[in-house]
């Protein structure tokens, strides 16, 4: 963890606070070491709770003394009758007075200690806290009540003294416990995870703690419980739930062999899993750790109110000596200690230092609750400001996988199905996303992949190979088809050309019309002549085009900016409706962001992470996607764990839901303490009041910056999920036409190759 | 006397109310020291925790009755409290009355959900062992939103005096306590059919104790047609609440 963070709500502590010792708690404001006192004790059968009895008690007293206070003004208030009377009246009056003395100091002893020591605390790191402030006006109207009553002349505030005190702490009580829900969604993360893990050590299965779990072991994880470390499934297949560390919202299928990340949630059958590292240093950790960092920073909006707040102590103190001087000179001594008392509360400055991090920690919270983490208070802030949207194409709006679009035969000599079984068997080995999507659509229309051995690769142009005499009978049949050397081949033209095999007119004119469209295509060659030309096409993320048309209806230019040919670019652009740029070499990217900014404002860049570094760089914010596997890898401004585009359009109105939380609030807590200020120095406000205030307006700006997080979900992936059932539909037509062309699925559904990577 | 009278027995009828409200806080005080306390140890952490509930009963009786005092002294004419606030105060009762008997299509004076942190903190409170901690969980219990408490710190700011308003809201206090003290301490004090007969006999006469506030506070000002003569306020209003408790005594 790279900064300190209080013990309580697990918010940044502020800078100066920062170098105190590890292993101690520490805590951010009196509210959280009040709160912490609350709730640690539970369970505590020594100290239980002495916090929670002692704010108890207080309000005890503090109603007492205010039932007492109600008498004493119901006198002063009263007819006044015979001498006798009077005097009775006065008697009373002096007994009320004792016995608010008798319930008040109390007040004083049990709230204002804890205040003491915490301003003790401050003072000593450099730090004049204003509850220190608040309490010395507080030991004044004190001093003040207790000369009135053994001198029995003049009023006594000690209901004025206790009621602040209470507000003062049930206040800060209720701003940690703000803060603390402002924090929820890390500690969520970090709570879900089991506090101890089973381990199959031989036969036997033993409980040890998380963090003594070491790499290679093998966990065993029941149906619904969380996994806790990183791991490979050596063991049992099943559905995992990895909505918390991926963003994927769709279970994931699990199976020996597959990694699954700390946090994850695992639906159905047992697991066994083998740790590949250490639960201090799990993806999960990382993903809390960079958040937490994230939190730390400061934004624009923060800086300034921390300018603010520079100024805002001392000059309270001026104003609240100024407002006490006016008020001696109105009214006497009694006047001065509570007008100034009065000032600073009404000047605490809690609303305006809660103002803006409790809304930007909401915020990036409620952003990695859905798998976008976002490295600083400043990128969130600049995403609400964005007013373009450049997308980079593979990986972002498409999949890096492809599909096979078309096959075309040379005449009717060789089936289709038989250029793809020659095809699939040369591309069973390899990791090429032509050969991925060929081998997927051999499995998917289940055509038996030709045995092939002694494959090479041709660097950059495809694959070579022979084919495998073998007993099997299919093969055989194939050999002897055509009795020659069973040399094949699986590549671009060049490696045709290079090889002189030769294409029929046909096949030259389909490969002639797909290049002119800018659609990439593979030959198959065998028998010594290229047999066959295979097309393809590239999938659209789900959700892909609503995220574009949600981000034109939010105000957003969107383009996509691509390095391919114009004419396939062409074929994207109507499918998405986007303005498209192609045939950019990267400082062209460049080029067009610099052009974009310039004529719309402040752009964002999305793309994979991959081969677009230098765009997301050079964008006002770098939104990267699928960064889940390996966060640390990728320093974008902004990290979409998962691969749903659809959140982009929610991430931009949650920058700016939460931006506009914040200006709101500074305007409120700016607003209200220069009203409140000039109506307590002018001595228009009662302390009382003036307490009541200072918890309205936290608690006004906590419930604010609380409803950040209560934005509509995601409604562009709930109807990306219907466009695709909807694609679904259309799909599968398998269209054979008169003269030997065959045409798989060209409307095929989007998912159909994209394998483990969607995981959908 | 009277208006001790006219709390102890709003309190003893309404508690009918109070059981379906407060009854599960009063039954979990008594239960969380220990699983089975004796009778006698019941009793009493019952009896302290009623001591909160009454302390935060009269808090709120001393404030209200204060407002009633300032209110009162307002200049003549802008605000006829005690005629204005008994009419509320019964309004509230009879709102009460036929709520608890089910004729109202919606709930009015309750509160589904207590909300997080009033829910957390009782909670908190109430797994306090010892006295203190029942007599917090009480003095909390006292400040839940509830319609009795309402009506009857209305009719508190209708007295227009502070220690009139302490002793209505202390024996309205008193009253509530037979209720509690039996649901605490025993839980399954009669029969379900019984007791649905027993609410709603209550509940009739709490719409009795309504409708007869509403009618003392119009006759209040009906009978000093002077509102504003507020030299001796309590004259006015010693008429409230006295006929109305005969029906239920």
């Amino acid at each position: 963890m790279s900064s300190a963070v209080c013990t309580y709500c697990h918010l940044p502590l502020p800078h100066s606070a920062a170098n105190v010792a590890p292993e101690e708690p520490v805590y951010c404001c009196f509210g959280c070491s009040l709160a912490a006192g609350i709730t640690r004790a539970r369970g505590d059968e020594g100290r239980t709770s002495w916090m929670l009895v002692r704010l108890g008690l207080a309000v005890f007293l503090t109603m007492s003394v205010m039932v007492f206070n109600t008498f004493l003004y119901g006198q002063e208030l009263g007819p006044t009758g015979s001498a006798e009377e009077a005097a009775l009246s006065a008697t009373f009056a002096g007994v009320m007075k004792y016995l608010s003395l008798l319930f008040a100091t109390p007040v004083l002893l049990l709230l204002g200690g804890p205040v003491w020591r915490n301003t003790r605390a401050a003072w000593s790191q450099g730090r004049v806290s204003t509850d220190g402030l608040i309490l010395l006006g507080v030991g004044a109207a004190f001093v003040t009540s207790y000369i009135a009553t053994l001198t029995s002349r003049g009023p006594v505030y000690y209901e004025t003294a206790c009621v602040v005190l209470v507000l003062m702490t049930l206040g800060r009580y209720l701003e940690a416990l703000g803060k603390l829900r402002a924090s929820q969604h890390l500690s969520r993360w970090s709570e879900l995870l089991p506090s101890e893990a089973h381990i199959r050590r031989g036969d036997d299965i033993v409980s040890v703690p998380l963090r003594d779990v070491g790499v290679g072991d093998r966990v065993v994880i029941p149906a619904g419980q969380r996994v806790g470390v990183d791991g490979v499934v050596e063991d049992g297949r099943s559905h995992l739930d990895m909505q918390w560390v991926r963003g994927e919202s769709t279970p994931v299928e699990v199976e020996p062999g597959t990694a699954v990340p700390a946090g994850a949630l695992n639906l159905e059958g047992t697991l066994v899993i083998r740790v590949t590292a250490p639960a201090a240093e799990s993806s999960l950790q990382r993903l809390v750790a960079r958040v937490e960092e994230a939190r730390s920073s400061r934004g624009h909006y923060e800086r300034l109110a921390d300018r603010v707040m520079v100024w805002f102590i001392p000059a309270t103190a001026l104003l609240a000596v100024i407002g006490a001087v006016f008020g001696w000179q109105r009214a006497g001594w009694d006047e001065a200690v509570l007008t100034a008392l009065a000032v600073l509360l009404i000047a605490c400055p809690c609303a305006l230092g809660l103002a803006t991090p409790l809304a930007i920690w909401r915020g990036l919270g409620e952003a990695a609750a859905r798998g976008i983490i976002i490295r600083d208070a400043e990128t969130l802030e600049a995403l609400a400001r964005i007013r373009a949207v450049a997308f980079d194409k593979t990986g972002t709006l498409t999949h890096h996988d492809a599909a096979v679009e078309s096959i075309f035969t040379d005449d009717n000599k060789s089936s289709s199905r038989r250029i793809l079984a020659v095809a699939a068997g040369l591309a069973a080995g390899s990791q090429h996303h032509f050969s991925r999507a060929i081998v997927a659509q051999a499995e998917r229309l289940g055509v038996a992949p030709e045995p092939v051995t002694n494959i090479r690769a041709a660097a950059g142009r495809g694959l070579t190979g022979s084919r495998r005499h073998s007993p099997d009978g299919d093969a055989a049949a194939i050999a002897t088809s055509d009795g020659r050397n069973g040399v094949i081949m699986l590549g671009n033209v060049k490696l045709m050309r290079e090889n002189n095999l030769s294409f029929s007119d046909r096949l030259l004119r389909h490969v002639e019309s797909a290049v002119a469209a800018g659609q990439p295509l593979v030959c198959v060659a065998f028998d010594g002549r290229v047999q066959g030309v295979l097309t393809f096409r590239e999938i659209l993320r789900e959700g892909a085009a609503e995220a574009v048309r949600e981000l034109k209806r939010m105000g957003c230019r969107t383009e996509l900016l691509t390095g391919d040919h114009v004419g396939r670019a062409r074929i994207l652009a109507e499918r998405l409706d986007i303005n498209v740029r192609s045939d950019l070499l990267p400082e062209d990217k460049l080029a067009a962001l610099r052009e974009l900014r310039a004529r719309f404002g402040p752009v964002a860049m999305v793309g994979d992470g991959l081969n677009d570094a230098p765009a997301l760089a050079a964008a006002d914010v770098g939104i990267a996607m699928g960064c889940g596997s390996d966060l640390s890898r990728q320093s974008s401004a902004v990290c979409l764990l998962g691969d749903d585009v659809g959140q982009i359009p929610w991430l931009m109105a949650l920058a700016r839901r939460t931006i506009r939380t914040i200006r709101g609030n500074l305007f409120w807590a700016f607003a209200y303490n220069v009203i409140g200020i000039g109506l307590a120095v002018g001595g228009r406000l009662s302390p009382v009041f003036a307490a009541v205030a200072m918890m309205l307006s936290s608690l006004f700006v906590l419930f604010n910056s609380l409803r950040v997080g209560g934005g509509r979900r995601c409604e562009s992936t709930g109807a990306s999920r219907s466009a695709g059932a909807n694609q679904k539909s259309a799909g599968h037509v398998d269209q054979r036409s008169t003269d030997g062309e065959e045409r798989w699925g060209a409307h095929q559904p989007e998912k159909i190759l994209s394998g483990g990577r969607t995981m959908a | 006397m009277i208006e001790w009278t006219a709390g102890f027995v709003g309190g003893l009828l309404g508690s009918a109310h109070c059981v379906g409200m407060c009854g599960g806080i009063a039954l979990t005080v008594g239960s969380v020291p220990v699983a089975r306390p004796s009778p006698g140890q019941a009793l009493r952490r019952q009896l302290i925790y009623s001591a909160g509930r009454i302390s935060t009963y009269v808090f709120l009786g001393a404030l209200a009755a204060h407002a009633g005092v300032r209110l009162s002294r307002l200049p003549e004419g802008v605000l006829e409290v005690q005629r204005v606030f008994s009419i509320i105060a019964g309004v509230l009762m009879i709102l009460l009355g036929i709520s608890i008997l089910g004729w109202l299509p919606w709930r009015p004076l309750r509160l589904k959900s207590c909300g997080n942190p009033i829910t957390a903190t009782m909670s908190r409170l109430v797994s306090i062992p010892g006295r203190t901690g029942s007599f917090l969980a009480g003095l909390g219990t006292g400040f839940l939103p509830c319609g009795l408490v309402y009506a009857f710190l209305a009719q508190a700011v209708a007295e227009a005096d502070v220690a009139r308003g302490v002793a209505l809201m202390f024996f309205f206090g008193l009253g509530t306590l037979p209720a509690m003290l039996v649901v605490g301490c025993g839980g399954g004090w009669l029969a379900a059919p019984v007791r649905a007969k027993v609410f709603r006999v209550a509940a009739g006469f709490v719409v009795l104790v309504g409708g007869l506030t509403v009618y003392r506070g119009w006759q209040a000002s009906a009978e000093q047609p002077c509102p504003g003569c507020a030299s001796a306020p309590s004259d006015r209003i010693t008429p409230a609440g006295s006929p109305e408790t005969q029906p239920a005594t």
